[in-house]
């Protein structure tokens, strides 16, 4: 075996080998990190329905992963966009991660933003209403948001998390990280049945 | 004023819309994902004000979405609440999806409860 290599910068060459091993090894589809624009959105979008085209999957399956990466990917980028005006969020304060996976036979949506650590507490709260409700009660919250938010048309009214637990079938996993005293680390994890 | 026909084609993530003020046959249909609904259905709704005013003697919607987003479902809202304030006129909206798509048959039924205006479900599998 032969082994050739040439090093001129200070990092790491197999690093990127040992992300290509465990993106392998999770089964990663598709991954992304870095700032959510709407250009940016559309093409990850088109990328992955793609990608799933090409999968031996059921129509139905195929549509709810799409709808809810949809859904996903809108809700960072609303809520990346509301931020300038509060806390000064920092370019690097304002890029995201997504990673699609195959688990199992079922398809994993993991993402990771920066928040406002005083946007923690009601976010926290509405997932966990969230997840406290069954199919009937989500759709009467849902149903609820709807007519309120056609009062309001600012108002979002979290139409979208309800949407992603509903279309999803399973609780939302998620988890606050304290980068510094003012900006968290929202990592959510949608398993869709 | 007379209102003309709003003809809009479809793009990879909004629907073509074909509202005919004459007939009151009115269609919206494709996929509905853009991120802010409101700059796409805004302009739609806008004329719906118009026609609300000098309308056909009845409106039937079709509707038919591959794809729907939360954004547009808001938006969506504000155009069934302008088409429902038509006093003395029919008007009725026909929900269509596919047999298999239980999504939006679900999407629909949201609506019908929500929206005051006669609301037609239709499993169809020609679209």
């Amino acid at each position: 075996m032969y082994i050739c290599f040439t090093r001129f910068l200070n990092v790491s060459l197999s690093n990127i080998y040992q992300l290509y091993r465990s993106m392998e090894e999770e089964n990663v589809i598709l991954s992304f990190k870095g700032i959510i624009t709407a250009d940016l959105l559309t093409s990850v979008l088109h990328l992955m329905e793609a990608k799933m085209e090409k999968m031996d999957e059921a129509p139905r399956t195929r549509k709810r992963v799409f709808s809810i990466l949809v859904e996903c990917l809108q809700n960072i980028y609303h809520h990346l966009d509301d931020n300038p005006t509060e806390v000064d969020f920092e370019a690097h304060n304002r890029s995201a991660v997504v990673l699609i996976s195959k688990v199992n036979n079922q398809f994993l949506i993991r993402t990771g933003n920066c928040i406002n650590i005083p946007k923690i507490m009601e976010l926290k709260e509405r997932l966990d209403m969230i997840n406290s409700l069954d199919k009937d009660g989500l759709r009467e919250m849902y149903q609820t948001s709807l007519s309120e938010a056609a009062m309001s048309p600012k108002a979002t009214a979290g139409l979208g998390m309800i949407d992603i637990a509903r279309k999803s079938g399973n609780k939302l996993d998620y988890e606050f990280l304290e980068i510094d005293s003012k900006i968290g680390f929202f990592c959510l994890n949608i398993l869709i049945d | 004023m007379s209102l003309t026909t709003l003809h809009i084609l479809p793009t990879a993530f909004t629907p073509e819309v074909k509202f005919d003020p004459t007939t009151g046959k009115f269609e919206i249909k494709g996929r509905s994902i853009p991120e802010n609904a409101h700059e796409f259905y805004n302009p739609l709704i806008d004329w719906v004000k118009n026609y609300s005013e000098i309308p056909a003697g009845s409106t039937s919607v079709d509707v038919y979405f591959e794809y729907l987003n939360t954004s547009s479902s808001k938006s969506l809202m504000h155009l069934f609440n302008v088409l429902g304030t038509i006093s003395g006129k029919q008007v009725s909206i026909n929900w269509l999806h596919t047999q298999d798509d239980e999504a939006m048959k679900e999407a629909g039924e949201d609506f019908n409860t929500i929206v005051n205006l006669p609301f037609n479900i239709v499993a169809t599998d020609t679209i």
